[in-house]
């Protein structure tokens, strides 16, 4: 049995004194997706920014290897608020190639980096986004840039906070699906904050709720249970049945299809 | 070796059929013009994208207390103006992170306070008074070599420093979060990026004075923001602008007696004017 890709043991994170996140003990599943679900204030971003060191942290934050060793990070993270000046004059080429060479991108863009760009937005299918302006972008599109330069420093575990925030209903499935079987070629482990259960439902294969300490963690057709989901948001949430339009989808082979689809609830 | 390349472009300047390039003074002034107009081309490309104007008059409004506190100490006020200004400037990065402040903020604190301190010192000390004006204006036209050489120097160095880190502080400016995550070691540049933004501030008082300064960082920057959709776009405009403006400006004053500082911005504000005549 391989190890999990991140353990997290006894994670708190404390703010202004208050505390945000107490005693967080979790393993992240090599190669799935793990959503992390929770009401409003349960410490679902500050979870993703301790994992990336952005937020000083207690407890121990470990990234593992399939033989269970420690190893150096290699993360990507797509942020949750993409406010991205949209009066920046800044092509996507230009974007991507912020971090893949030292020459100023006002000299020029290697062809190294215009190669590793084009093929970054290829694997997303968004070539075409190259040479326009980042802050023509819509939130799709922007969306799908911000996951390829992700994805372009080859990361083993993705971190995503409210990826399909923002983005029309089938943009945003064709986001995780795309994100899904890129996940699956390259065995990549996927942590996804996520407020839409109809997202989770379908592309997450595990998920970890999460209300300033974890109220519970599993498969997600075990946790995604209208007792769970009350406890987690209140008496209001529940579960309804629903036939996909889809009768079968790009997604099932990752996790069996939830029989229910759960209704979102009104706190979140 | 600094001073031989000065005078190899002082003689370059004289070969212009310019009669004004003839002068000593003015063969200095475009000197500085050119010099400072690309630094500050460069680093207002960022300052627009930090939201950093406010810095930068902060920063500039400080020389007040600088020049105070070096007269009342016998130092000389260029010096404790660069090193005053420098010290707000990082100061007030970290104070940001640290206090997790608004930038605008955290300025406003700073910025009261220093200039407090400097009202106090000068209304003490009246005859502080006299020198003020000269720091207000700046003259470009009274530069000498001396002053030259280190705007020569500073320029050198501010330009390497941007060709190595350009990239990851304008990632830095366009998501913190992002930045972090690619590794880049935002608070660390930020602070570099204070400093000489400060030390660029400093110099450039001395062409165009405490009042004008932020424009001569923002306005081409700006203008070049309006036109362009790339990066590269917007720093090569940018450039061109500043270039047009300083050189515009020096010819102008020189014309119509004005000052070199108020006629370099006025040049430069006329570009910018200019763009909300383009169409979209």
């Amino acid at each position: 049995m391989t190890a999990p890709a991140l353990r997290l043991t006894d994670v708190s994170v404390t703010l202004g004194g208050v505390p945000i996140l107490e005693r967080i003990t979790a393993d992240i599943e090599r190669g799935k997706t793990t959503a992390v679900i929770g009401p409003n204030g349960a410490g679902k971003t500050t979870l993703l920014q301790a994992i990336l060191g952005l937020l000083p942290a207690r407890g121990r934050i470990e990234f593992l290897d399939p033989d269970g060793r420690m190893v150096p990070p290699r993360l990507g993270y797509v942020p949750q608020n993409l406010n991205i000046d949209r009066q920046a004059a800044l092509s996507v080429l230009e974007f991507l190639s912020l971090d893949t060479q030292v020459m100023p991108v006002w000299l020029g863009i290697s062809a190294e980096a215009r190669e590793g760009a084009a093929t970054a937005l290829d694997r997303l299918e968004a070539r075409h986004l190259l040479d326009r302006p980042l802050g023509k972008l819509s939130g799709g599109e922007l969306q799908r840039v911000m996951l390829a330069a992700a994805l372009h420093r080859e990361p083993e575990v993705i971190l995503l906070d409210e990826p399909v925030s923002g983005v029309d209903v089938a943009g945003g499935h064709l986001f995780c699906d795309i994100l899904e079987d890129l996940a699956l070629d390259r065995q990549l482990t996927v942590l996804m904050v996520s407020h839409d259960l109809s997202v989770v439902t379908r592309h997450a294969a595990q998920v970890l709720c999460l209300n300033r300490t974890v109220s519970c963690h599993g498969p997600t057709p075990e946790v995604l249970t209208s007792a769970h989901l009350q406890d987690l948001f209140g008496q209001h949430a529940g579960l309804y049945q629903h036939t996909p339009r889809r009768p079968e989808h790009r997604c099932t082979h990752h996790h069996p299809p939830s029989p229910s689809h759960p209704n979102p609830p009104s706190h979140d | 070796m600094t001073e031989t390349l000065l005078h190899a472009l002082y003689g370059w300047l004289a070969w212009l059929p310019f009669d004004f390039l003839q002068l000593a003074f003015m063969q200095r002034a475009v000197v500085a013009a050119a010099c400072l107009s690309v630094v500050c081309a460069l680093l207002g490309v960022l300052v627009v994208q930090f939201r950093m104007a406010f810095f930068s008059d902060a920063v500039s409004h400080s020389a007040f207390t600088g020049i105070a506190l070096g007269l009342l100490l016998g130092i000389d006020p260029w010096v404790s103006v660069l090193a005053f200004g420098v010290g707000i400037g990082m100061l007030a990065v970290r104070i940001r992170r640290q206090a997790d402040l608004a930038m605008d903020t955290t300025l406003g604190v700073l910025f009261s306070a220093t200039i407090a301190l400097g009202l106090a010192i000068i209304s003490a000390r009246k005859e502080l008074a006299r020198v003020l004006p000269g720091f207000l204006y700046g003259d470009i036209l009274a530069l000498t070599d001396r002053d030259l050489l280190w705007i020569v120097i500073l320029s050198i160095a501010e330009v390497a420093f941007l060709l190595r880190w350009f990239n990851h502080l304008l990632f830095v400016s366009l998501h913190d979060h992002l930045a972090r995550s690619a590794g880049v070691r935002a608070a660390a540049l930020e602070t570099a990026f204070a400093a000489a933004l400060a030390l660029l501030v400093g110099f450039a008082i001395k062409v165009v004075g405490i009042l004008l300064v932020t424009a001569l960082l923002v306005i081409p920057a700006t203008t070049a923001r309006r036109l362009a959709t790339t990066i590269r776009g917007q720093v090569w405009l940018t450039i061109a602008l500043s270039l047009f403006a300083s050189l515009a400006g020096l010819a102008t004053s020189l014309r119509f007696d004005a000052a070199p500082g108020a006629a370099i911005i006025l040049w430069a504000t006329a570009g910018f004017g200019l763009t909300f005549f383009r169409r979209t």
